[in-house]
């Protein structure tokens, strides 16, 4: 007879002297939910039950706890231990025959954990492999931080090239008393600031009209830095500016007092050889002031038919533009360009309001000096410094192996925090700094990157404007804008230049300087003929070497003449001659701002943005002055 | 004479599921029929039996059952149908080695396996 029971016989009297307590502590869950209280997991007890002398009790119990099981796995494990030694003995074997056939329990016990753990459920194998999966993710994931926190917090950055040096080379190289930067230095402490109320946009500076109100104070102002201006005509009359470039305003510089909370962006450990990227250049916004003089002093200087001041004053505009281009930065590039650009509508002016107040010798000599601009002859906006200040900042956050590469470093990131927060802005520290500048891509690839998108960049910006497709910096927006390419190159991404930017506001320019020698032309052509001409072939090449193009479609430059007098235009940007119509928004700078044409047409079909750009970009005769805005 | 433990990871299961295909048997009687069957050849400690055990159990070779016979409480195990299958595929295995090593002169007796004893399940 049998009787499947299904479940551990061991367990189906339970001893009557066992406390209750303990019974419920050997009772597995599905029993006691059952309303059983088995005991069945108490194998000391089955064993005792089933009468197995203590040398065959030892053994079972020494193998059953030797398996480290689930308790109710021990306790099946147990029971068939029991019955195999019970079977055993009722054979008549003895307890040492059957201890001695049994082998070693150790052995026994580790051999029936792997058995009987493969036959457990395969959820919880599922969740031990989870948890082991995790387990090990874990551990990966420390060690991984450990290296990177170690490799990050161990790297020192050693500067090599001392960039500042090396920029002041040519300077450092010109006579003390040669260098036009000690006129402009007394020119600066002779400067006497314009008052707050003429820099509102009413007063009109420093264009400001004959009847404004502002009028007398701009006068006033101006003859308070009448010694400022003479030291600016000598200083710009000078060949060479001279400046040297550092991270520090000088004590007896004459930016000392406004420049005693600028905090210098410098490398204690590296004295001698601070950041190009700090290098301080409080001499553009000089220039910039002492412009606006000179234009106001223009403007009074035709009221008072003072042509040769005039002349002067345009000279040292320009050059105060040839100075500024001393300084090798695109930044210096496009205040030159800046200051040209305003020598250029100043001619404007005086060839249109008073076209007979400058004398032949002095237009040809302006002439000759814009064209010659810049003196260099190299391009108008240069990017060579950009990539000087890139490798200087480069070898201030990477390690250097001596092979052009390196690994970033916790000084590194917190000289990058100082560059774009200042240097006094405290950089955060945190944990996953190791982790996120682990992302970052090594120097040479930091490099290579940055070398190939400027190459890129200028090879496409070289291009004549009529020929762009796209803007020259077009690529390197789209990578900027790619997240993943951002934590990789964030060093990029943070310095690169605006190439497009620089390169649209050289041709910009270049328009504008081309208008004002036909203008010049033109002019001089009407002193020779009575009349201006019908068209500008027939001035080259006795005043003009060649007709400059129009910058938007590559066709010589517009000229007609609307009611007997000149008008120099461009097509402007929606590349169509509207016969020198201005936009109906007349003062628009868009119209002479390049944009892909696809991207015009999208602004053709809105009016307010078609306003802007629907017209040609009239460049000579200058606008008239706009009414003052009102107070309110 | 003592088995290399080796072949006798081979043989062992193979062994234990053609003892079961006939009959269900419980721990205690499987070790005595491997030992008389194989006159001794085959015979195995507890400590490597009852592994393997657990081991097909958990591959579903085998199927363990608590029963009550006699009063005595025993857990029988009966061959699965993928247990059958397996013992298929080794026996065929296990006739060309057989065969192999014969060919080579290896394989040169047969042993008498002593009669089955009684028992198992009634």
């Amino acid at each position: 007879m049998s009787e499947p029971t299904n479940s551990n016989p061991t367990g189906s009297t339970p001893r009557q002297q066992s406390g209750t307590l303990h019974l419920m502590r050997s009772t597995p869950l599905r029993d006691a939910l059952r309303g059983r209280l088995t005991g069945r997991l108490d194998i000391d007890r089955a064993c005792e039950q089933a009468a197995l002398p203590s040398t065959l009790r030892d053994i079972v119990l020494r193998t059953v706890r030797s398996t480290r099981l689930w308790r109710i796995e021990k306790a099946e494990v147990g029971a068939e231990l029991i019955a195999h030694f019970r079977d055993g003995l009722d054979a008549g074997r003895t307890p040492d025959e059957l201890i001695a056939s049994f082998g070693d329990a150790a052995v026994a016990a580790r051999l029936i954990r792997r058995t009987k753990k493969q036959a457990r459920p395969l959820p919880w194998k599922f969740w031990i492999l989870a948890w082991k999966g995790i387990g090990f993710i874990l551990v990966a994931c420390i060690l991984i931080y450990l290296f990177l926190l170690i490799r990050y917090h161990t790297g020192r950055p050693v500067p090599r090239t001392n960039t500042i040096a090396t920029l002041n080379a040519p300077a450092l190289s010109i006579p003390a008393e040669e260098r036009a930067w000690s006129r402009y230095r007394l020119a600066i402490a002779a400067f006497s600031p314009a008052p707050d109320e003429l820099m509102t946009p009413q007063a009109q500076w420093p264009r400001v009209p004959a009847g404004s109100p502002y009028r007398g104070l701009a006068l006033a102002n101006l003859e308070a830095n009448r010694t400022a201006i003479e030291h600016a005509h000598a200083a710009a009359a000078m060949p060479r500016l001279g400046y040297i470039l550092g991270v520090h305003i000088e004590p007896d510089s004459p930016w000392a007092k406004q420049g005693k909370d600028i905090q210098p962006l410098e490398d204690p450990d590296w004295p001698d050889n601070p950041p190009a990227i700090g290098i301080l250049l409080p001499s553009l916004g000089e220039f910039r002031k002492f412009s606006h003089l000179l234009i106001l002093d223009c403007m009074l200087a035709r009221e008072q038919s003072d042509g040769p001041r005039i002349a002067k004053n345009i000279r040292t505009i320009l050059g105060m533009a040839e100075h500024t281009r001393e300084l090798p930065f695109l930044i210096s590039d496009l205040v030159a360009i800046a200051l040209a650009t305003r020598a250029c509508e100043e001619i404007h002016e005086v060839l249109h309001h008073t076209p007979d107040l400058l004398s032949q010798q002095e237009l040809i000599a302006l002439a000759h000096s814009l064209s010659a601009f810049p003196r260099d002859k190299d391009e108008i906006v240069r990017y060579a410094s950009e990539a000087s200040i890139f490798d200087d900042t480069l070898q201030r956050v990477y390690t250097d192996d001596g092979r052009g590469n390196g690994r970033v470093t916790a000084k590194g990131m917190r000289f990058m925090h100082e560059i774009i927060s200042g240097p006094d802005a405290h950089a955060p520290q945190s944990l996953a700094d190791p982790i996120a500048t682990a992302m970052l891509a090594d120097r040479a690839s930091m490099k290579r990157e940055y070398d190939a998108l400027m190459a890129a960049a200028i090879a496409a910006a070289r291009r004549p404007l009529w020929t762009w497709s796209g803007d020259p910096g077009e690529h390197i927006d789209a990578r900027t804008s790619d997240f993943l390419w951002r934590q990789r190159y964030a060093i990029i991404a943070d310095l690169i230049a605006a190439v497009g930017k620089a390169a649209s506001a050289a041709h910009r320019y270049t328009q504008t300087r081309d208008a004002t020698l036909v203008a010049i032309a033109v002019t001089l052509s009407k002193r020779r003929t009575g009349a201006y001409p019908a068209s500008l072939e027939s001035l080259v090449p006795d005043l003009l070497p060649a007709i400059p193009p129009d910058v938007f479609d590559g066709e010589p430059i517009r000229y007609t003449l609307i009611d007997g007098l000149p008008v120099i235009y461009s097509v402007g940007v929606d590349r169509k001659d509207d016969g020198g119509r201005r936009p109906k928004r007349p003062d628009s700078v868009f119209v002479g701002a390049w944009k892909p044409r696809e991207q015009v047409d999208a602004l053709m079909a809105v009016s307010t943005s078609r306003d802007n750009i629907d017209g040609d970009w009239v460049l000579f005769p200058p606008l008239p002055p706009p009414p003052p805005p009102t107070e309110d | 004479m003592k088995i290399e433990r080796e072949l006798m990871r081979g043989a062992g299961p193979v062994a234990v599921l053609k003892l079961l295909e006939r009959q269900e048997m419980y721990g205690y009687e499987l070790v005595e029929a491997l030992s008389a069957r194989t006159g001794g050849i085959l015979a195995m400690g507890q400590s490597t039996l009852y592994p393997m055990l657990y081991g097909l159990e958990a591959k579903s070779m085998i199927q363990g059952v608590w029963r009550t016979v006699d009063g005595r409480d025993r857990k029988y195990y009966t061959l699965t149908d993928k247990g059958r299958k397996r013992l298929a595929t080794d026996t065929e295995q296990w006739s060309r080695v057989i065969d192999a090593m014969r060919a080579i002169g290896i394989a040169t007796r047969t042993i008498a396996p002593e009669p089955a004893p009684a028992g198992g399940a009634s």
